[in-house]
């Protein structure tokens, strides 16, 4: 069975009844729909008597009292658990030899200026990061991606929003300045081992917010476009 | 069928029902099921959907939506992980389906 029997108007009645039934996202409306359909289509074809509402009807009083609810729940983790699998993946880049003998030049780096410059150079960092950390709010590269035109819900989009998203990095605005004077009394008092520890946080954290801007977003546009362009066309980047 | 049997041998038979028939959608799979068991297995969307998602967050299916005309559908098939992880279920459900025979029909000394 690969072309729809139900008519247009049955399919939008069950867009509507799903939607009726807590179902706001469009993209697990369509798999709902289709499931129903399907169903719907097999039980008319099998009692020619049988109209399309008692079908539906036959159908749904199968479904337990939560109605959708636990599908709606199971696609909401499989989902965000994919997309966090796929992040780790991004991240795991930084893994390869050339970018980790970057990183490690980086790390030695930092050390060097801060064993060498000392408070000069520990200013220059901290401000550094911290203006990053701002610019990278207040941008909005946490959010390239926007609902289409007419506003509709998309359960993946949210989920890549909020796997995307740098909002829990607000925290940072105040934790960052809060921190520097006990960081800059005891920052010189840090063993060797411990001021390379220190230089590598320093690192980790530029490298996250890099990935955050620039490797994150390609890789779910990439995805976003391969799964799910039948529904929202193809994606284009937010206009800043 | 007693569900509780049925749920532990679900990721089995879906990627089994996909290694042999390449694509198919969720409501499709529900009935081939009830169709090779005679109706004895009757997977409802309850467990069914929730075990496609999962399988493919795992990275075990993915999935391809075409259009039907006036809707679209979503086939399911096996990622290559997938089709790795079939050899080893097959493997883990013929030795389980042994012991329990085992325990269930002891053979008399």
């Amino acid at each position: 069975m690969n072309e729809s029997q139900l008519t247009s108007e049955q399919i939008d009645h069950l867009f509507r009844f799903v939607g009726s039934k807590n179902v706001r996202y469009i993209d697990v409306q369509h798999e709902i729909v289709d499931h129903l359909a399907s169903d719907i289509e097999i039980k008319m074809k099998e009692d020619k008597s049988l109209s399309f509402e008692k079908a539906l009807h036959q159908i749904y009083s199968k479904f337990p009292i939560t109605g959708f609810a636990v599908m709606i729940d199971d696609k909401e983790k499989s989902i965000r658990k994919y997309w966090r699998k796929k992040l780790l993946f991004g991240l795991s880049w930084f893994l390869n030899p050339k970018p980790l003998l970057g990183i490690s030049l980086m790390v030695a780096s930092v050390f060097y200026l801060l064993s060498h410059f000392g408070s000069i150079a520990f200013i220059i960092i901290f401000l550094s990061i911290y203006s990053l950390v701002l610019l990278t709010i207040y941008k909005k590269w946490d959010q390239p991606y926007t609902q289409t035109e007419n506003q509709k819900n998309y359960l993946f989009l949210d989920i890549h929003r909020y796997a995307c998203s740098l909002k829990s990095m607000r925290f940072l605005i105040v934790f960052i300045p809060a921190s520097f004077l006990e960081l800059f009394t005891s920052i010189f008092m840090l063993s060797t081992f411990q001021l390379y520890y220190f230089s590598s946080i320093i690192i980790f954290s530029i490298l996250i917010i890099y990935a955050s801007i620039y490797i994150f977003p390609e890789i779910l546009k990439e995805e976003i476009d391969d799964r799910y362009s039948h529904l929202i066309g193809k994606f284009s980047k937010k206009q800043s | 069928m007693n569900s509780k049997l049925l749920r532990g041998s679900l990721d089995t038979i879906i990627i089994k029902l996909l290694s042999d028939h390449g694509e198919m959608y969720g409501y499709e799979i529900s009935q081939r099921v009830k169709e090779i068991t005679n109706d004895s297995i009757q997977l409802t969307e309850g467990a069914l959907y929730p075990s496609l998602h999962r399988l493919e967050g795992k990275n075990i299916l993915e999935c391809n939506t075409r259009s039907i005309g006036n809707r679209y559908r979503k086939y399911y098939s096996l990622t290559e992980v997938g089709k790795g992880k079939l050899t080893i279920l097959l493997e883990e459900m013929d030795e389980y389906i042994r012991n329990i025979q085992l325990i269930i029909n002891p053979k008399l000394s």
